[in-house]
């Protein structure tokens, strides 16, 4: 009985199997169309776009001929020079005081504080806050007629300020709107990485006699080093593209001290229709990103986590 | 460092941030009760009429609805297409995994800035500007990649064999995965849909560039236009601005955890 079945002429396994083997193969392809479709037409396509535009010469939105790097110059004059700094200052010093603030509230909510919950999630209550009311709420309470700042510094000390009216002053404004809005996302994460520094390390430099300095100096950072690295990349990339605060807050101004890159992209664009020059800010600010992006990825996403070729 | 010990000295700057976190808001909202909208300081006297300025007799009320409805498809449209993808790299060996998972990393990291004016041409070209489209589609676009990175990695966490048993028990992968993986799944997804919920919601340079045309603004971009629209009236920018927090702020509550969790997953893992 047996035999008379494997007489049977039978097509082959693996020619049976064929289209059920290419079906099998093309599932997780057409599984990820979806997304990569999403990805291609509203990511890579416009880059490429933006590069086209970059190098032509364009007359509000119609794109001419190839005019090589035209576009560019403009990033290097005087007032392109002052969007360069204006980032540079606002990237940096937010970043400086986002992680200083967070680190030293994380080392300090990690204490068995009374109310530790409490004082946890009102620290935490900025996060829910858009930018676009950030922005408005910092206008309000810098404002000088009757924001309470400025009655403050009248009452107190009888002067009369106006942040956002000043070139230095308005920069400083920004960033610590910014800060105020996101020192929070870098409180959660620094927080759970101090939480996470096994007990028996802490007790092992006291029983070397270590002091807090040099318990946080060996054991803490060392420990959270990573984590603050990453925060501190994210919170970069961030700042650096960030258009909402300034766009809202200070309109760039005054002269042009809070202009940032990112606002001139969109303000070179949308106001002076200098669509040419503004794709150009927008490659060298998408090359100052991948350049960062790939420092990120080689370095703390393909060498930490086996995930990625699991 | 300090885990095992208080000194009262901790406490000064605890508080201090915890009053610089929310006396802000507090004050915003004091702003936002008060008739003469900040202009006569200190006085007296509290009002609703801000808020009801704001709902009935500007277009804010459609704003929310706007924003509700992109919000809600937006994230409907992420889920389903990350669950899709997060189950191919997930569940799946094939050529190019690890290429199309780094691809979306980096994808996930271009600034919007930087493709936002190409957008609007592409966008004005396909008669797409000022439309629910086109905000869904951008929006969704924009949150992929991170949403697959998070969703993947609540996947990995699933043992495989629950879905072999279930194979084996005679379903179908689409079976297994909505009778098995889905449940198991459920926590992760609703974190993930709260982050492009609160992201949509919180959105403006996207929503203001290519849909900025009255009527079919969202909700922080009505806001922005309050001051040109009705003069500066700091009371009823207020009571707007307090309502468009409201929203993510009850979500918050109730799904502190998971949101917290599925931010440092996305974050650091």
């Amino acid at each position: 009985m047996n035999g008379k079945r494997r007489a049977k002429p039978e097509m082959p396994a693996a020619e049976r199997d064929l289209p059920r083997i290419l079906w099998e193969a093309a599932q997780p392809y057409l599984l990820l169309v979806p997304a990569m479709a999403f990805v291609l037409a509203i990511t890579v396509y416009p880059i490429i776009q933006l590069f086209y535009i970059a190098f032509h010469s364009t007359n509000y939105f119609q794109i001419g001929a190839f005019n090589g790097l035209a576009n560019f110059a403009p990033l290097f004059s005087a007032s392109g020079a002052k969007s360069f700094l204006a980032s540079a200052i606002f990237v940096i010093s937010s970043d400086v005081l986002t992680i200083s603030i967070a680190l030293f509230l994380a080392l300090i909510l990690e204490a068995p504080l009374r109310g530790r919950g409490i004082l946890r999630t009102l620290i935490m209550v900025p996060w829910l806050v858009s930018l676009v009311v950030t922005a408005l709420l910092w206008q309000a309470l810098l404002d000088p007629n009757f924001g309470p700042i400025a009655h403050f510094a009248k009452s107190m000390f009888g002067w009369t300020v106006a942040p956002l009216g000043d070139e230095t002053t308005a920069m400083a404004a920004m960033v610590m709107a910014n800060v105020w809005r996101s020192y929070p996302f870098a409180l959660v994460l620094i927080l759970a990485a101090l939480q996470s520094i096994p007990s028996e390390l802490y007790e092992a430099a006291r029983l070397d006699g270590a002091s807090r300095w040099a318990e946080l100096r060996y054991v803490a950072l060392p420990m959270a080093g990573r984590t603050i690295a990453v925060v501190l990349i994210l919170l970069t990339f961030e700042y650096f593209t960030l258009v909402t605060l300034p766009f809202v807050m200070t309109g760039g101004g005054p002269n042009e001290a809070t202009y940032v890159l990112s606002l001139r992209i969109w303000r070179e664009a949308f106001t002076n229709y200098h669509f040419g020059y503004s794709a150009a800010t927008g490659v060298v600010v998408f090359l100052l990103n991948l350049a960062l992006s790939a420092f990120y990825i080689r370095r703390f996403v393909l060498q930490d986590a086996p995930r990625v070729s699991r | 460092m300090f885990r095992d010990n208080v000194s009262p000295w901790m406490y000064v700057p605890a508080l201090l941030a915890s009053f610089g976190a929310v006396l802000p808001l507090v004050w915003l909202f004091l702003l936002s009760l008060d008739p003469s909208g900040g202009v006569a300081s200190s006085g007296g006297g509290f009002t609703l009429h801000n808020y009801a300025a704001v709902l009935f007799e500007s277009s804010m009320g459609r704003y929310l609805f706007n924003t509700a409805v992109v919000a809600a498809i937006t994230v409907l449209c992420t889920l389903t297409c990350a669950c899709l993808g997060a189950y191919a790299t997930s569940r799946y060996r094939f050529r190019g995994r690890d290429v199309a998972m780094v691809g979306l990393l980096v994808a996930s990291m271009t600034p919007v800035i930087a493709v936002l004016v190409p957008l609007y041409a592409y966008a004005a070209k396909l008669q797409m500007l000022n439309t629910y489209q086109v905000l869904i589609v951008v929006f969704a676009a924009w949150q992929l990649p991170g949403t697959l990175w998070l969703v993947r990695s609540y996947l990995d966490a699933i043992p495989v064999e629950l879905e072999e048993a279930a194979l084996v028990d005679g379903c179908t992968r689409v079976g297994a995965f909505m009778r098995v993986i889905l449940p198991q799944l459920a926590p992760g997804l609703i974190a993930a849909g709260l982050i492009v919920f609160v992201y949509v919601w919180n959105e403006f340079i996207i929503a203001v560039s290519l849909a900025s045309k009255q009527g079919m603004r969202l909700i922080s971009v009505g806001l922005y236009f309050y001051v040109s629209d009705f003069g500066i009236e700091w009371g009823k920018i207020a009571a707007g601005a307090i309502i468009s927090i409201i929203p993510p702020a009850v979500l918050f509550l109730f799904l502190q955890r998971q949101l917290i969790h599925g931010l440092g997953a996305g974050a650091v893992k």
